[in-house]
């Protein structure tokens, strides 16, 4: 076996500053002015899409039509984490267990990939209805919905 | 030629910094702006390639975000990371093959939310250069430093290109608007990266640009009344270490054009060219880049500046958009210099517009002090 | 395929991936692939054209890799290009040098996809996903995969054996591979459920590695193809879809995967299959987790929807079986993220090659290629010992 070659160690410390856009502009103002959770509806196909973005993929048609949506919904999958991912918003591995599932608003076409606060596996099943749980005060930001809360049937 | 015209064309204004636009928004205005030109609906296009690098948009996969407003969704897409005008070329090889009638191709780049020079110095190798706090300015530096000591040509030529190039630009609506800049101007700026002021560096910008190529056949079916040929293409990469590399040689940019220029059938630019649109991040580069493009021997730039041969009224004038100096961001720059080959061609380059163009050339680069080039020749 | 002109694999060439190549830097792990493949292809750095690099730069914390990397691969001086579209960047790069040959610009192209994964923070990397949106939540890939298995075994009905087994496949075929990094010849599905549980209920042993690797094609048009290789792995097909941006745009996402299957339609329709089992002699799909393939062999139609845990069941895919589903062990035993679809090229060409040591598969001379990457975006290539 080689012997391991001397390694040179560098630190990437860089900042973006990324423009949220019209969009998301939009959305965060109603997340954190009203506690509202906007989807745009193609014209076109009419799917409901959350997050927001400029066009419907499928379509490529410009979307203008803001729907509420949520904030409960239906579990359409989930699971239980147990590695410590890099949790990007506090850039520490995040505690395990933790519950994750794709949630679908009432009233979105696309589900919302999402905390839940149900971590046994027992507990947690398809169809389940959740509701979004806020964070107080809102600031503006994906972070004003913490997670989702497993609704007692 | 390479077997694909281009049909479409689309910027948006290219501007300091685009803080209302979120990086999928602002191509998608390149985007419809590209479509309205080629007439044509994004049903009609067959493929797509982007151009986008992930550490300056910090995404990883950065053309994920893309995705939707180029039309990828259930297409094929493969993304060129490096310079917009390579991705170009790598559409044109697609449609050559026969893979694809139409594709897309989009450039995007947003400087303002990134730290370019920062940025640049992970383009340049972990174990040697980087360590020595290389990156793409002080590098730049250098072959500035080198090309004065070879040829005597030094910052009081370069700043010459920046007033020509910033005069340029405020007749091109799609710079950013700024100050006249006059020589003087530049000389007095302060020092970046000896002997290179801060006015020698082309300003960062945001802003996108896509074009849309097709196969001749495709183009005729769809109605393209406009479609600018692909004559020729080439592009090559120098060696990595700036001291295996004559910096003030061009070898890969004289690879790359003498790629171009044989497909295309061109002797001497000079002669077979009316306009060059080239990517000079620098001023100094502008001057090294002609030279390389074969407009004149080695060390001559300066003096076709002066006597005015690449001044917009002149026999062969480079960069009447405003170039880089004028405002065109790292990535974009490239397949920008091609959209405004391809107006010149088609006679559309409102305010900008040289007379009598039959071919022009469009070239890009990316890596440290022009380690790689790519060259486009077009033509009616 | 009214590609211009035909191209073919000539040659192929890999590193042995490793958890940790600390005996090689990135552009010694890209030479010692593409000095294997030129070797392989008995060619010289002067008889390449052109180099195509794919590559995931900011995995190692890179930008523009291929500036510094590419002389490892004969680039110096050459026309390069880097690819990089997350997990497909592998098979996108595979389909873009053989674009590059069919185009007539260039007569030989070499492709090296690689990854050195423990130079940078794969984790980091992970991490910059779309900032207003998906950064919020710590779910990485296994976590993604969890999600959209759950709905797959709810409507499937596969069970965690069953897909404990495509893992105990891929280590087991691994272990006859002398380039692969987990090569695990005595895995057993009770080893696989027994493993932790990343995120339920994917186990640890059924996921794929984070490797170091590097491998290399060589690509070569028709007339030199013929000249140089005595059975040229023959590009019949290739074919790309990307899909919508956020995981929760897609619909049941391997229920659906609605792009390789419109992926595998087009290459099957462009290379005469009409049924992949039968036709296919050998298959090398893009696999991050064990489930994965399952969902891949109903979207790649060699079983009806729900049968897939049936066709592992019965070995239909084993090495002895009817279609031998990743020979190699697949990314679920080698996964160098830039390198992965070029191995998968590479394995599938090596096959029809002869050139498959122990793990050949006799006789191979149709074979399939997948590429997966993102949430759902697929890359087809379809090789064969015969022009077509």
């Amino acid at each position: 076996m080689p012997q391991p070659l001397l390694r040179v160690q560098a630190l990437l410390d860089l900042t973006w500053r990324y423009s949220a856009g019209s969009h998301f502009t939009r959305f965060f103002q109603a997340l954190k002015d009203d506690g509202v959770i906007l989807a745009l509806r193609c014209p076109a196909c009419r799917r409901v899409y959350l997050p927001p973005r400029p066009v419907c993929g499928n379509c490529f048609r410009r979307m203008e039509e803001w729907v509420p949506v949520g904030p409960r919904g239906t579990l359409r999958a989930f699971t239980v984490v147990h590695f410590p991912f890099l949790d990007p918003t506090t850039g520490q591995p995040r505690p395990v267990p933790f519950g994750m599932g794709l949630i679908q608003l009432d009233g979105a076409d696309t589900t919302l990939n999402h905390y839940l606060d149900e971590t046994d596996l027992g507990r947690l099943r398809l169809g389940l209805r959740v509701e979004a749980v806020f964070r107080e005060p809102r600031e503006g930001n994906m972070g004003d919905i913490r997670l989702f809360r497993v609704l007692a049937p | 030629m390479t077997g694909a015209v281009i049909i479409g064309v689309g910027q948006t204004a290219y501007e300091p910094a685009k803080p209302s636009q979120a990086i999928p928004e602002m191509v998608l205005e390149a985007v419809e702006r590209a479509l309205g030109d080629a007439r044509i609906g994004m049903e009609a296009i067959d493929a797509v390639v982007t151009a986008s690098v992930d550490l300056w948009d910090g995404r990883t996969a950065s053309n994920i975000q893309v995705t939707e407003v180029v039309g990828a969704v259930m297409k094929p897409e493969a993304r060129v990371a490096g310079d917009g005008l390579l991705a170009a070329i790598h559409a044109a090889m697609t449609v050559g093959a026969g893979a694809y009638g139409t594709v897309l191709v989009a450039a995007h780049c947003k400087m303002s939310e990134g730290q370019h020079w920062t940025c640049s110095s992970w383009a340049v190798d972990p174990i040697c250069q980087q360590p020595l706090g290389l990156d793409f300015l002080s590098a730049a530096g250098l072959q500035a430093r080198a090309y004065e000591q070879r040829h005597g040509v030094g910052a009081s030529h370069w700043a010459r290109v920046v007033e020509k190039n910033a005069r340029s630009a405020r007749a091109n609506p799609l710079a950013p608007r700024g100050p006249d800049r006059s020589a003087a101007d530049v000389l007095a700026s302060s020092v970046i990266a000896d002997p290179l002021r801060a006015l020698d560096a082309a300003p960062a910008t945001d802003g996108a640009c896509v074009l849309i190529l097709a196969s001749p056949e495709r183009a005729r079916s769809l109605g393209s009344d406009t479609p600018v040929a692909l004559l020729g293409a080439g592009y090559a990469c120098e060696a990595h270490y700036l001291g295996d590399r004559d910096l003030t040689a061009t070898d890969a940019l004289g690879a790359a054009s003498g790629r171009a220029y044989t497909m295309a059938g061109i002797d001497s630019p000079l002669r077979d060219i009316q306009v060059v649109e080239c990517s000079e991040a620098f001023s100094y580069q502008e001057l090294l880049w002609s030279e390389g493009l074969g407009l004149c021997p080695p060390g001559e730039g300066a003096r076709l500046l002066e006597e005015g041969v690449t001044q917009p009224g002149g026999r062969l004038p480079v960069n009447p958009s405003g170039g880089m100096l004028g405002g065109s961001p790292f990535v974009v720059a490239g397949l920008a210099r091609l959209a405004e080959a391809v107006l010149q061609v088609r006679g559309d380059a409102a305010g900008r517009q040289v007379g009598g163009v039959r071919r022009a050339i469009a070239h890009g680069t990316h890596g440290p002090a022009g380690q790689h080039h790519s060259v486009v020749v077009v033509g009616a | 395929m009214k590609w211009r002109r035909r191209v073919a694999v000539i040659g192929t060439g890999q590193t042995v991936h490793a958890r940790k190549r600390d005996d090689v830097s990135q552009q010694e792990m890209v030479r010692e692939a593409a000095r294997r493949a030129l070797a392989d292809a008995e060619m010289t750095a002067r008889d390449i054209d052109a180099v195509v690099i794919a590559n995931m730069e900011l995995f190692e914390g890179r930008a523009l890799p291929e500036l510094w990397c590419a002389e490892g691969a004969a680039g110096a001086g050459k026309p390069v290009l880097k690819i990089a579209t997350g997990g497909t960047s592998g098979t996108s790069g595979a389909i873009a040098g053989a674009l590059q040959v069919a185009s007539g610009m260039f007569d030989t192209v070499l492709v090296v996809g690689f990854e050195k994964q423990s130079e940078g923070q794969t984790t980091a990397g992970m991490a910059l996903t779309d900032p207003m949106w998906d950064r919020h939540v710590a779910s990485a890939a296994i976590g993604n995969f969890a999600l959209s298995i759950s709905q797959y075994m709810a409507a499937r009905g596969v069970t965690e054996e069953q897909a404990a087994r495509v893992a105990v496949k891929a280590r087991r075929n691994a272990a006859r591979n002398p380039y692969a990094h987990l090569q695990q010849p005595g895995l057993t599905v009770e080893q696989v459920l027994a493993s932790s549980v990343l995120a339920w209920p994917v186990h640890m042993l059924e996921m794929c590695p984070t490797s170091d690797g590097a491998c290399a094609l060589v690509y070569a048009a028709e007339d030199v193809a013929r000249r140089k290789c005595a059975t040229p792995a023959w590009v019949r097909a290739v074919a790309t879809r990307h899909d919508q941006p956020y995981i929760g745009d897609l619909d049941m996402r391997l229920l659906t995967m609605r792009t390789l299957r419109s992926a595998a339609r087009e290459a099957y329709a462009q290379a005469g299959i009409t049924e992949p089992l039968k036709q296919l002699d050998v298959a090398e799909i893009y696999e991050p987790v064990s489930y994965a393939e399952l969902a891949w062999y109903e979207a790649l139609g060699f079983c009806p929807e729900g049968e897939a845990g049936r066709l592992i069941e019965d070995g239909v895919t084993a090495m002895d079986g009817e279609l031998p589903v990743n020979p190699s062990g697949g990314v679920l035993s080698t996964n160098p993220i830039g390198a992965s679809g070029v191995i998968r090229t590479a394995e599938a060409a090596l096959q029809i090659h002869g050139k498959g040591d122990t793990r050949q598969v006799d006789g191979a001379s149709l074979a399939l290629v997948t590429g997966y990457g993102v949430y759902a975006w697929s890359d087809v290539l379809i090789l064969s010992s015969d022009p077509g």
